[in-house]
């Protein structure tokens, strides 16, 4: 998958709480939407954000990341 | 000859009932339509991407206000935040992180399958849960019969169905994935461990059903379009103890997603075979799809 990869989950809750500001998530009080992106963990490959295009312009490029799943 | 069992005389006019005044006692239910006369709550909750703000959108004649959702999102495009349950038990699904929620709006056009409204899944990213817990163990410790009218698409990782409830552990665990890809069919995958049956062809539109009830035997039976495509056999070892999640369009057991789009999606707590000829016709009256 594309996506953007992070060393710790604080680089991670960082780039979150960068995409909620440059967004203004959430919008109001009544708002159900909370954030405007979430970070996943993955024992192969640490701590990621599944890119989307609006991402783009905040968090730059992506990556490509490989994700090697172990359960069915 | 009689009216069939889903119409009903009212006023001097044949009035197609809904379908959940038809076939009573759902335990969660999400349309595009109205499935209850006494539903008075909204559809679905959207979110413009021109400014992030949200809406609820309602219906018109028994159907999604089409009409309001569209003047809401303008030229943009709109993402379904909360379906809300019309079966009266308040299992909204929901999707609070923005590039996660489910497409109902693109480019100021309604998306559709078939000739009505549908939300649809991308395979990458997008998915909802049901917010509220299930009761204990609905789908796979008593009787119940659930139906999808929609498909699911082949993008996606292999392990995920586009409806997905199971729990994590253990591995020889109860479970239900609707349009799981094996090989490069999409299946109905039941119970690992135990016995993997397959109803395929999910990735064509349709009424997908399955009819289950836990007596001697263990009997599943599957359905497409009303035609009867399957029926299979499970051992009787799980355990009531578990916390499954259900999610649609994610399989979070492997962090897998599955694309799709889905017009309706009804679970009864109890074996709907009986009434099955009925909600098979009131499905195919509305969407029209064989």
């Amino acid at each position: 998958m594309v996506g953007y990869k992070y060393n710790t989950e604080q680089e991670a809750i960082d780039a979150v709480a960068l995409c909620n500001k440059y967004y203004g998530i959430p919008v109001s009080e009544d708002s159900v939407t909370q954030t405007f992106t979430d970070y996943f963990y993955n024992e192969s490959i640490g701590y990621y954000i599944i890119y989307s295009e609006e991402l783009q312009q905040v968090l730059g490029n992506p990556q490509e990341i490989i994700i090697i799943l172990n359960k069915l | 000859m009689g009216l069939p069992s889903f119409i009903t005389p009212i006023m001097g006019k044949s009035q197609p009932l809904l379908l959940l005044d038809a076939v009573t006692t759902a335990t969660g239910a999400w349309s595009l339509r109205k499935l209850r006369a006494a539903y008075s709550g909204n559809c679905i909750r959207v979110r413009r991407s021109s400014d992030n703000t949200e809406q609820d959108i309602g219906f018109v004649g028994n159907v999604l206000d089409s009409s309001s959702l569209t003047t809401f999102v303008g030229a943009n495009n709109g993402f379904v935040v909360t379906w809300y349950d019309q079966s009266g038990v308040g299992r909204n699904l929901t999707q609070t992180t923005a590039t996660a929620q489910p497409l109902i709006v693109s480019s100021g056009t309604i998306v559709t399958e078939g000739t009505k409204s549908a939300v649809s899944f991308n395979g990458t990213a997008q998915f909802m849960n049901v917010a509220a817990t299930l009761p204990t163990y609905p789908l796979l410790t008593t009787s119940h019969s659930l139906h999808l009218v929609g498909k699911s698409t082949l993008t996606g990782g292999a392990s995920a169905g586009f409806i997905n409830y199971r729990s994590t552990t253990p591995v020889d665990r109860p479970e239900l994935r609707y349009g799981l890809l094996l090989g490069t069919t999409t299946r109905l995958y039941w119970n690992a461990g135990d016995a993997v049956n397959t109803l395929s062809g999910f990735t064509t539109y349709s009424l997908h059903s399955s009819y289950y009830t836990p007596v001697s035997g263990v009997t599943v039976n599957g359905y497409r379009n009303g035609s009867s495509i399957f029926s299979g056999n499970r051992a009787d070892n799980w355990s009531s103890s578990l916390t499954p999640t259900f999610q649609i369009g994610f399989y979070s057991v492997a962090t897998a997603y599955r694309g799709g789009v889905m017009q309706e999606m009804i679970i009864w707590n109890t074996d709907k075979t009986s009434n099955r000829t009925t909600i098979d016709s009131n499905v195919n009256s509305y969407y029209a799809i064989w």
